[in-house]
């Protein structure tokens, strides 16, 4: 196969990826940064920087764990994408109206509350439904780290909803 | 607790409904290509010998042109345009690079961090001070003139935080423990980066990253500097780029004052021209808010 051929083949199978896992891998975004541009943007530098790696990733079979790592770690990275700037405060997250219910808005504001890491095992465990053992492989911890941050995080959020229903009665 | 699984994954199904659009297939096809193409470059530029000269151009650091104290600073995003074209500039002989970051300190014993960590987000940054005497800090992430995220102090050890206004957080002030300030990141992630901005601490950061080269001393409003710089050996980690940074340190503190770094553009939105203006926080006085 000539290089032109490989190309045009890897950008047919890039394409068909990218146009299949668009609106389920935005929607994670959304969740994990808790605001509709910056999800935007999340998913677009990653499936550009995917595309880069494109032949060795999709040989691997693996483009959904890796484009699932990038948008985890890229959030995170946000503010501290460039090593030595390390932030871990979060940046400006705001969510447009929505036609959300009270209750859904209680939960996207205790979301944002949570630390990064922590909303990451929630976005991933419960909305991605993935297993604790691929969390894990996500995050790059172990196991147990996710079970510690799953248990915080439920807890925090348990806390933070209870207040809030009580501050809105 | 299967329910409550159920309920949670209910909800932010929910929560994530929103119609999603089309992806721009061809804008990511055609950027993972510039980016293919850039690494390619980049490689090569790393491999030979045009580094100094390269990162010498973009910055406009040839004899004279640097030599403007901190308005070099309050410049320096328009500076580096990528694909815009900034004909009073020297045009870069290699790949285009960008300004990502820029510290300033603002006194001998403390210093305040102004730090725009994305370009793309106008007046987003990070705001904060550490005392290494006292060794007391904090920070705050600003969007426009509010905060918009949480604020966080630093006591010696102890570490506190509270969420930015408008969001569910009952509770305040909140000491974090130990396990928790490591999983956010340690100190450094609680002052805007300023703990490593240090010259032990950039240098070894700088270090692991490919061979530190010492520029020089340069004069900058009569301060005198000595300038550090690597360029990655490989990929920076999360990223995918290579990229470029200097250190300034000043002679006589010690105290790193300013740090460059530059990226290659890696999608779309990076080959847009920064137009974030820094702020200067020289004279401002430092505050520290107890909780």
């Amino acid at each position: 196969m000539t290089d032109d051929n490989e190309r045009s083949s890897a950008d047919e199978s890039y394409a068909d990826f990218v146009s299949r896992s668009w609106e389920g891998y935005l929607r994670v975004a959304r969740l994990l940064t808790g605001d509709p541009h910056r999800a935007e943007e999340l998913l677009q530098d990653c499936l550009v920087r995917l595309y880069a790696r494109w032949r060795a990733v999709s040989r691997r079979g693996s483009p959904d764990a890796y484009l699932r790592r990038m948008l985890v770690n890229g959030n995170v990275s946000w503010w501290r994408r460039r090593r030595r700037e390390s932030l871990v405060a979060e940046p400006a997250e705001r969510i447009g109206p929505s036609p959300v219910s009270h209750h859904d808005d209680e939960l996207r504001r205790a979301l944002l509350a949570l630390p990064r890491r922590q909303r990451a095992v929630m976005v991933l465990r419960y909305y991605a439904d993935l297993p604790e053992r691929e969390v894990a492989a996500v995050l790059g911890c172990s196991v147990g780290a996710v079970k510690t941050q799953n248990s915080r995080a439920l807890h925090r959020l348990r806390g933070l909803l209870a207040t809030d229903s009580q501050g809105v009665r | 607790m299967n329910t409550d699984h159920e309920k949670l994954s209910a909800a932010m199904r929910r929560l994530a409904s929103a119609p999603t659009g089309t992806p721009p297939l061809d804008e990511l096809v055609r950027s993972g290509r510039r980016t293919v193409r850039n690494r390619a470059i980049g490689r090569s530029v790393l491999a030979g010998v045009g580094v100094l000269a390269l990162v010498g151009a973009a910055l406009g650091l040839t004899a004279g042109a640097g030599d403007r104290g901190t308005a070099v600073v309050a410049e320096s995003p328009t500076m580096h345009a990528t694909t815009s074209p900034a004909p009073h500039r020297a045009t870069p002989t290699g790949p285009p690079m960008r300004l990502v970051a820029a510290f300033d300190k603002t006194a001998e014993a403390s210093f305040r961090v102004a730090q725009w960590s994305d370009w793309r987000v106008k007046d987003n940054y990070c705001d904060g001070s550490w005392d290494p005497k006292t060794r007391t800090g904090w920070m705050g992430i600003h969007e426009g003139d509010r905060y918009s995220g949480p604020m966080n102090a630093v006591f010696g050890d102890d570490f506190y935080t509270r969420a930015p206004a408008g969001t569910a957080d009952p509770h305040g002030w909140q000491r974090m423990s130990p396990a928790e300030v490591k999983a956010a990141g340690g100190r450094d992630a609680f002052l805007c980066g300023a703990d490593t901005a240090t010259m032990s601490g950039i240098l070894d950061d700088m270090k692991k990253e490919g061979p530190v080269r010492y520029v020089g001393r340069r004069d900058k409003d009569g301060i005198a500097y000595d300038v550090y710089q690597v360029t990655s050996t490989r990929p920076v980690v999360g990223d995918g780029s290579y990229d470029t940074t200097q250190t300034w340190v000043r002679v006589s503190s010690g105290y790193v004052e300013q740090i460059w770094s530059w990226q290659a553009p890696t999608d779309p939105i990076h080959h847009a021209s920064p137009t974030v203006t820094l702020l200067s926080h020289f004279g401002h006085p430092i505050t520290i808010g107890h909780p």
